[in-house]
């Protein structure tokens, strides 16, 4: 419960860095990483399945209760996340690094297709650039940070 | 039949492949149901939540951004520059503000051309920029998310402002108020793929609906064969919905048309830059400043 409750925190305060100053501080070519995506690969490769379906699921709520129009669009993206890492996980030791860095990487570019499908279905339009391997790259890069601050 | 039941439940919960559908597969697709259909337009449930979930991140969004130009300013000092970093910022407020006005200006040149030439002029149409006023905004947050781009700005309904309103940056459009809460509203950029509006092409004075593509790009949909759209012309409002006309949105990249096919495939340029936001002209009717 405690370390459940450590987690809730941190992923909060992410949430707050994200959308306040984090564009300012990370963007390449309009590109900013997302910390949540990256926060909650990690949480599922910490907790159980059920427990990881929690955290992505409060989490999805509150991308979308800040994002203008659109609702759930984060909601079920963060679910498939979750649940795609955690039937991963228990085939590869993601202790060593490079199996987690290769881990974000695949789930930054589920992540963009899930959402442009998602985006299409809803404006008629797709869209991925090569500008978003910026995109995989900067989660790929935030992804030792946010597990030494998650306390491995 | 409570016995059927139960033992479809155990069923459910016996086989690996049943308890994914049930548990995961089947709340995806309601989500994604709920995702696609459900109102999040003004006076919906979805909107005063999101409304709320504004004002609760307003002070994080407030104290951040303070933060952020405090050191911003701090670290120039270092530099000896904060005084011309402080004097940028005002100058690029009235620059904004100027250019608005030289648009202002072009519109009613170009309208005024125009009105000579008619025999049947009429003065029912009143200048529409009298009757606006405007409030200055600036950026304290942006959107989490690559591929839907929107702002949030630090002017709510405490300032009068409500959904709908213009949103203008340097000149151009930026974007209209989707979310209005009492101390920050969202903004929805012309870049993102939700935007919609109807435009006039400057030069041909042809009318187009206009939606958001990317960061640097928007469509023209249902251009007709016959319409005449050049590259390089101006596209702005058309000023169909009480907001003026003449507001620069981009300029017009490309035009593709093969034969047989309804319409034609127009890019435009947008002249926004959605990372480099810092202050805005949000546009208000005078008519609601009095409400």
């Amino acid at each position: 419960m405690k370390k459940e409750s450590k987690y809730f925190l941190i992923g909060i305060l992410l949430f707050l860095f994200e959308i306040t100053v984090l564009f300012k501080l990370f963007s390449v070519y309009g590109i900013y990483p997302s910390l949540i995506k990256v926060f909650l690969t990690i949480v599922a490769l910490e907790f159980p399945l059920k427990k990881s379906l929690k955290f992505a699921f409060f989490f999805g709520l509150f991308e979308d209760l800040y994002m203008a129009e659109l609702f759930v669009y984060n909601v079920i993206v963060n679910l498939i996340i979750v649940y795609v890492v955690n039937e991963i996980k228990n085939h590869i030791d993601f202790g060593i690094y490079f199996y987690g860095i290769s881990l974000i990487a695949f789930i930054s570019i589920a992540d963009l297709l899930v959402k442009s499908i998602l985006i299409f279905a809803k404006t008629d339009i797709f869209y991925i650039s090569a500008n978003f391997l910026f995109y995989v790259l900067l989660n790929t890069i935030l992804y030792i940070p946010l597990k030494v601050l998650l306390g491995r | 039949m409570i016995e059927f039941f139960k033992a479809l439940f155990r069923f459910i919960l016996s086989n690996i492949y049943t308890k994914i559908l049930f548990f995961f597969i089947i709340p995806i697709i309601f989500l994604i149901f709920i995702f696609l259909f459900v109102d999040t337009k003004k006076g919906s449930l979805i909107y005063s939540a999101k409304s709320i979930f504004l004002m609760v991140v307003y002070p994080v969004q407030k104290v951040g951004e303070g933060i952020y130009s405090f050191s911003k300013e701090k670290f120039s000092l270092l530099k000896d520059k904060s005084k011309l970093i402080k004097e940028n910022e005002i100058l690029k407020q009235e620059l904004g503000y100027l250019k608005f006005k030289i648009i202002e200006l072009k519109d009613k040149e170009i309208e005024n051309q125009q009105l000579k030439k008619l025999l049947n002029f009429t003065k029912q149409r009143q200048d529409i920029f009298n009757e606006l006023f405007y409030i200055t905004g600036k950026v304290i947050g942006i959107s989490s998310d690559n591929l839907f781009d929107f702002v949030v700005i630090n002017v709510g309904s405490l300032d009068g402002v409500s959904e709908g309103n213009f949103v203008i940056n340097d000149g151009y459009l930026a974007g209209i108020l989707t979310q209005v809460s009492r101390y920050s509203s969202s903004v929805l950029l012309v870049t993102n793929k939700n935007f919609k509006t109807t435009v006039r092409l400057r030069n041909t004075r042809e009318i187009a609906f206009f939606q958001g593509f990317n960061k640097n790009y928007g469509i023209l949909k249902f251009v007709r064969p016959e319409q005449d759209i050049r590259v390089g012309d101006v596209v702005e409002t058309a000023g169909f919905d009480g907001y003026p006309s003449g507001i620069p949105i981009g300029i017009v990249d490309s035009v593709d048309y093969q034969e047989g096919n309804f319409f034609k495939t127009v890019k435009v340029k947008v002249f926004l830059n959605p990372t480099k936001l810092e202050y805005v002209l949000v546009l208000k009717k005078k008519d609601e400043k009095r409400k």
